[in-house]
């Protein structure tokens, strides 16, 4: 409960949330591979290698 | 078969303003559809480049342009950074005298290949060092700060040092000791760059264009397993395009092994290398076995290395006994 709490007004440093920042993206957002997120985020990119581009088999 | 959104973006890609049209029914375009395919090919910074430089705004919504518009910035300041720190890698290296080669992305990116430097999209630093350095690097990068990622232990020798990652630093580093690996080393191998190594020059170094293109078209037909599946990846594509505007010479000079005839086949369909092969049924035939068992055991490798590793490595069955107790 506490987690779900946190996430929910966690900000960014911009000083808008979450969920704001993908409304502010657009539909667009929500469409974009994970792999492409994935290295536009420092984190995410940080922590493995990004995925293979191209689709699945 | 391939899709209206994915001819439009290789034609955006690759074609002149005029040639746009090309076999795309403008009218019908799923934008949706188009950011999801652009997307997954890690394209959209280059389409937008592209739809820009060509003047194409007017096809596309708005809402749409700002978009791909904000990926482009995001990933070219991105970018910038991914110097600096190249920068800032290569003088710790030089300091500690371990002589190292920028590969892939970064290398990509040093070369000037691209018109625009936001172009390309690159997760992390590759470089080459030479295997005499191993422990030199790791001391290295440990006294600087680098936290090391530890892979699973792996029975064979990795093509590359564990990933480190600083945590002033946006981007992870992968020291290689290998382009490929093992089982591939014959075709693309650690060798190759004995003379690049031999030059004491202390300054950021990459590999010659032809290394560069044949390590951009092994690593997807082998390690991202472009080969096994029969698949093509548009930022590999755009990589050897890019590198063959800088000089025509390159695919000329390569040699046309199983791999290489593969991934230009595979992109035959999109006419944008006029490569023309001798395939005879009979290689064809052969090609397609050799595909199909190699698909066979990398869904399977896991399960028998696994085994072999767990009856012959004594050093395995510590490492998972450690596993099991640090998990209780």
């Amino acid at each position: 409960m506490k987690k779900e709490i946190k996430n929910s007004i966690e900000n960014i440093p911009s000083g808008i949330t979450r969920k704001d920042a993908i409304k502010k993206m657009g539909k667009y957002a929500a469409l974009t591979a994970v792999g492409t997120f994935m290295i536009l985020n420092p984190k995410k990119a940080q922590a493995q290698s990004p995925a293979r581009p191209g689709a699945d088999w | 078969m391939v899709c209206n959104e994915e001819k439009l973006l290789v034609n955006v890609l690759y074609l002149s303003e005029s040639e746009i049209e090309n076999n795309v029914d403008l009218i019908n375009i799923d934008f949706e559809k188009l950011i999801k395919t652009a997307s997954s090919h890690l394209m959209l910074p280059a389409f937008f480049i592209n739809v820009q430089k060509k003047n194409l705004t007017h096809l596309f919504p708005d809402d749409f342009i700002d978009y791909i518009q904000n990926i482009y910035s995001i990933n070219k300041a991105r970018n910038e950074v991914l110097l600096t720190e190249t920068k800032q890698l290569s003088e710790l290296l030089h300091k500690n005298n371990i002589n190292h080669i920028f590969l892939k992305g970064s290398a990509l990116l040093l070369a000037n290949i691209f018109e625009d430097i936001g172009e390309r999209m690159i997760g992390d630093i590759d470089f080459m060092i030479q295997k005499k350095d191993e422990t030199t690097i790791l001391r290295t990068l440990k006294e600087n700060n680098y936290i090391s990622h530890n892979r699973e232990f792996k029975l064979f020798k990795h093509k590359h040092l564990s990933r480190h990652t600083h945590i002033n630093k946006i981007f992870a580093i992968e020291p290689h000791i290998e382009f490929l690996s093992k089982g591939n080393r014959n075709i693309l191998s650690y060798n190759e760059l004995n003379s690049s190594f031999r030059d004491a020059n202390k300054q950021i170094k990459i590999p010659d264009l032809s290394l560069i293109l044949k390590h951009c078209i092994y690593s997807f037909q082998i390690e991202d397993f472009g080969f096994a599946s029969s698949y093509y990846s548009h930022r590999s594509i755009y990589d050897v395009y890019k590198l063959n505007i800088k000089d025509e010479t390159l695919i000329k000079r390569i040699k046309f092994n199983v791999y290489v005839k593969s991934f230009f086949l595979s992109i035959d369909q999109f006419k944008i290398f006029n490569i023309k092969f001798n395939t005879s049924l009979f290689s064809s035939y052969f090609v397609s076995l050799f595909r199909s068992f190699l698909k066979f055991y990398l869904k399977t490798y896991h399960i028998f290395e696994k085994i072999i590793r767990l009856i012959f490595s004594s050093k395995y069955r510590n490492y998972l006994i450690n596993k099991l107790l640090a998990s209780r």
